[in-house]
């Protein structure tokens, strides 16, 4: 379900991809250590986390250049910050949820990890923030019921999702302004996944908002548009009063590129994947 | 909190350039953009501290004395807006709370309503966008203007909707659509989340 928050490649000077590909590289080894194979896992929204949440205080990074076991032949730098393992924590709950919703759709090849090791994997990574967990726990349960329901209203299929992400940036539920990023991030990112998804979902006869939505395919695209367009404008202006102290350009690529790009590129109804 | 560092330039820099980046950071947190935001208190801070930084280098650039701070930043100074009230009587106590934040509180009290009149739709809409339930707040904007079009509260909140999730660009900064309509447009939208005031 995730991967959308990502930069814009071609915008970005090679040292600062240098460095957002090691932010990415340190969260990839931290995820190792939870002993499911982080090719599973990692994912481009956390490392906006990773990223983000790092770069409110100066220095603080870690370098280590080494081989790893994705790319075994060649030496990656990687960096870690204090906000790798909370990062990793994210992406491991993540992918346990997801893992349990697919099973439930029937795609069985995450089953090929052991549950045991995925529970063990959980239960380490609640430990780190006991309320992140929860309210990603609750929020899901919530959005599962929501699907089950077959909700038509938008603002309220893509209402948990906006608060799981507003969970994990405000963390400390102190900080309005990560707040309104986090929560329309979240809707974003939903909304995003929703939209791209639709046809596949059709297929399988799964829940999907905008399959749900009077109107024809036009009217559809409009109404997505609207709403993501409006929540994008929303997090920006957020972003925008925060205080950042390092990798402003990679940021600032992500958030007045990457997601606008994403935008029109899943609107236009085009899939292009990118890898780093 | 050293004011050059508040501007983003270096203390070397050419008035020329100061000035630049005053303006730039000015539009960024112009109350313009933050209208229909929960964040508006936050910009206006930012503001402040724009024009403090700004007014303190021309103070500390035309040699140490008092500098009058009235040239500078007061063109940014949006605190001064009449209080008139718009709007029927009965929803007073609604919009008093949306005020104060209590947004649950305000849609309980709303939800009790019977006769669900344009103002009923628009105040809704405020809920809603201040929750960050876009869709649900273009609808009852639109609903709003329907059922009342000649109101110019109504008719500019739901343009201002309509603009957001148009195909303009709303991403980076304004930059320089920045025009007097919209200005006026922006600032009615915000009047109305924070209550009775209004440009009428």
């Amino acid at each position: 379900m995730f991967g959308y928050v990502t930069v814009n490649r071609p915008e970005l000077k090679v040292r600062d991809l240098e460095k957002y590909r090691a932010y990415y590289c340190g969260l990839c080894r931290e995820l190792g250590k939870y002993g499911i194979s982080p090719r599973l896992l990692l994912n481009y929204d956390c490392n906006f986390v990773h990223l983000l949440l790092s770069s409110f205080s100066e220095g603080e990074e870690t370098e280590t250049r080494s081989p790893c076991v994705i790319h075994p032949f060649t030496r990656q730098t990687s960096v870690s910050t204090p906000w790798t393992s909370y990062a990793a924590a994210v992406n491991v709950l993540l992918g346990y949820e997801s893992i349990k919703d697919k099973k439930e759709d029937g795609e069985m090849f995450l089953a090929e990890v052991p549950l045991l090791v995925w529970k063990k994997a959980y239960e380490k990574a609640s430990s780190v923030n006991i309320w992140v967990t929860g309210v990603l726990r609750d929020e899901l349960d919530r959005q599962r019921r929501l699907e089950k329901e077959e909700t038509k209203d938008i603002d309220l299929a893509a209402d948990p999702s906006g608060k799981i992400v507003r969970a994990v940036l405000d963390y400390q539920g102190q900080s309005q302004v990560l707040s309104e990023l986090g929560y329309h991030l979240g809707r974003w990112i939903y909304l995003a996944d929703a939209y791209e998804d639709r046809e596949k979902d059709r297929k399988k006869g799964s829940y999907n908002i905008f399959n749900l939505l009077e109107g024809n395919e036009e009217d559809i695209r409009e109404r997505a548009s609207f709403n993501m367009k409006s929540s994008l404008r929303k997090l920006t202006l957020a972003y925008d009063l925060l205080n950042i102290k390092k990798n402003r350009e990679i940021l600032d690529n992500i958030i007045y590129e990457g997601l606008p790009g994403k935008t029109e590129q899943i609107l236009k109804g085009k899939k292009k994947n990118e890898s780093i | 909190m050293n004011p050059y560092d508040v501007l983003g330039v270096s203390p070397s820099a050419s008035d020329e350039e100061i000035k630049k980046a005053y303006r730039a950071l000015a539009k960024k947190y112009h109350p313009d953009r933050y209208t229909d935001s929960v964040l508006k208190e936050q910009a206006s801070e930012k503001i402040k501290e724009i024009n403090a930084a700004y007014t303190e280098i021309q103070r500390i650039r035309s040699g140490g004395g008092s500098y009058s701070s009235s040239s500078a930043g007061s063109g940014y100074d949006y605190s001064s807006y009449s209080n008139a009230y718009s709007g029927s009587p009965k929803y007073a106590h609604i919009r008093s709370r949306i005020n104060s934040g209590d947004v649950e509180g305000a849609d309980v009290l709303l939800e009790q309503m019977t006769d669900r009149d344009a103002e009923w739709h628009y105040l809704k809409g405020i809920i809603y966008l201040r929750k960050g339930w876009m869709d649900g707040a273009r609808s009852e904007f639109s609903s709003a203007y329907q059922m009342d079009p000649t109101n110019m509260e109504f008719t500019r909140a739901y343009r201002t909707m309509d603009q957001m999730g148009g195909f303009r660009n709303f991403y980076g900064s304004t930059a320089d659509g920045c025009n007097l309509d919209n200005l006026c447009l922006g600032l009615c939208l915000m009047d109305l989340c924070c209550g009775n005031r209004g440009c009428r």
